[in-house]
């Protein structure tokens, strides 16, 4: 699931129209995939206790959390020309919207590592994911 | 990890107001998570050794091979959470099954051992947990290097958190081990002023690093009739992981102290030595292990890994006896680790070591481990 995501994710980046904010995209992204990927390692750390564990867990989201405002702000700012032609008004808006819902996901994403409820983590990607989908769908350049 | 969301009817009062007519009842939101670990190994021996710095069989002992497949390492724990004023109030205890054995050629009867009992809250933590001097980071290995910084311990500890730093004080249990002249080994009840410990942690994007620092008071008091002795011994741990390609890490841990003995390699080593008229003198300790973990893809992981420990022990008080007194061990390992579905963890570690003892003797031992471990 995680790296259906990443793979969505990283999308986001119009590669004929290499510009500053999409390498900054792809840099978000894969940073994001590492965390992600770290994040599930920490169940085999050694000679930690599920204290300790938790306590890594937290660092971990919110870092999560940190690269995803990054990343949302980085939709936010794209230029209208990555986001394909005839854009009408509306469209904008809705991509907007999009980039919103990201800085929402992250917002939620940083209060859950603060109480310790990583249970909710998988649904916050999730849906995420879904949202990354979406926009994709309806603004992705193709090349 | 399963969840009991345990949604209160637990009243309590809260406060009174000031106008003292008006009782607040509140209700408490606790959270009980519990988990574990199903851990099964088996391990193959040149001589019935154990992968430990003092336990690696001399050449005079040097028995058959052997092969023990065992459950012991499985553990249960169960923690909660529970949202208070002072920020989220955190318990757990942890047992695994590493007590007293029991008959292995019938029922194997492992008894069970606490490992965890703590409770932390608004930086503070209570109980029983691994010392702030332990390494923050171990070696993704199945077996323990050599020079292992690993106690678990009765302890107070207050953590101050930002957001790149973690800083620990604590106050430990004291444990003093000292050898006297035939190296036998005795364990002082004189254990009056608590260990203590500062330790400092950073977290970068490129790994973390931590440092410990260790002051403790070594004291007996009529173990030799009519005599009182003590000395002060310290010691230092640093600790640390350091990203490179994607995933793949090196690890690494140093450690030097005096009278620092029993945090280091399991106890092999002691605080320090007692001579005849009762006078103590402190065993430098020190040992270090390097390792690279490399990730061959999202599934399949593998530690190389060289592991050194040592002590300078005083040859002028001990004097008999010297094949039970650790003088250095050494040791390398490589595994290849496997996790087909998530949690679930396989894999096989080959490890070699050698244990080099004060008479000047020493012993070799190989080691083939296989694990399969699946944590819930």
């Amino acid at each position: 699931m995680l790296m259906t995501l990443l793979f969505l994710l990283s999308g986001c980046v119009n590669k004929e129209h290499d510009n500053s904010r999409a390498v900054e995209h792809m840099i978000q992204s894969q940073k994001l995939r590492l965390l992600m990927r770290e994040l599930d390692m920490v169940v085999y750390e050694r000679q930690k206790s599920e204290l300790d564990r938790d306590k890594m867990r937290k660092r971990y989201m919110l870092s999560l959390g940190e690269t995803l405002k990054k990343l949302s702000a980085d939709v936010e700012s794209m230029p209208e020309s990555d986001l394909g032609l005839k854009l009408r008004q509306e469209d904008v808006l809705e991509y907007k919207k999009y980039a919103k819902r990201l800085t929402q996901k992250a917002d939620e994403i940083y209060n859950l590592a603060q109480k310790y409820e990583f249970e909710e983590l998988n649904q916050k990607l999730e849906d995420v994911k879904v949202s990354c989908n979406a926009c994709h769908k309806q603004f992705r350049k193709e090349p | 990890m399963r969840i009991l969301r345990l949604l209160v009817s637990l009243f309590l009062v809260e406060s009174l107001f000031a106008s003292g007519s008006e009782i607040e009842l509140k209700s408490i939101d606790t959270v009980v998570a519990i988990g574990g670990r199903v851990h099964l190994s088996m391990l193959h021996t040149s001589d019935q050794s154990s992968f430990f710095a003092g336990k690696i069989a001399l050449e005079r002992d040097k028995r058959s091979d052997d092969l023990s497949v065992s459950a012991r390492e499985s553990r249960i724990w169960l923690k909660t959470k529970t949202a208070t004023e002072y920020g989220v109030l955190r318990t757990l205890v942890e047992i695994d099954f590493l007590g007293v054995k029991g008959g292995s050629t019938s029922k194997n009867d492992y008894y069970p051992r606490l490992r965890h009992a703590f409770v932390e809250l608004g930086g503070f933590g209570i109980g029983q947990t691994n010392s702030s001097f332990n390494s923050i980071v171990a070696l993704d290995t199945i077996s323990f290097p050599m020079d292992d910084t690993l106690v678990r311990q009765s302890l107070i500890r207050y953590t101050y958190d930002t957001k790149l730093f973690s800083y620990d004080i604590s106050i430990e249990e004291p444990e003093i081990t000292l050898l006297d002249q035939n190296s036998s080994k005795i364990i002082t009840k004189d254990n009056l002023p608590y260990d203590f410990v500062l330790r400092a942690r950073y977290y970068p994007l490129w790994g973390e690093l931590g440092i410990a620092f260790l002051s403790r008071k070594i004291l007996q008091e009529n173990l030799v009739e009519s005599t009182k002795d003590s000395k002060y011994g310290y010691g230092v741990n640093a600790s640390g992981r350091i990203k490179t390609f994607g995933l793949d890490d090196i690890r690494f841990n140093a450690h030097y102290g005096e009278g620092s003995g029993r945090y280091i390699a399991y106890g092999a080593f002691s605080e320090g030595a007692i001579s005849p008229n009762g006078e103590i003198t402190l065993n430098p300790v020190y040992g270090g292990h390097l390792g690279y973990r490399h990730f061959w893809n999202q599934k399949l992981r593998s530690t190389v890994a060289f592991s050194y420990v040592a002590a300078d022990n005083n040859l002028d008080i001990l004097q008999t006896e010297l094949h039970k007194v650790t003088k250095e061990s050494y040791a390398t390992q490589i595994n290849l680790l496997w996790v087909p579905v998530k949690n679930l963890l396989t894999g096989v570690e080959y490890a070699w070591a050698k244990r080099e003892v004060e008479n000047g003797e020493s012993g070799r031992a190989s080691f083939l481990n296989l694990i399969l471990r699946y944590d819930f």
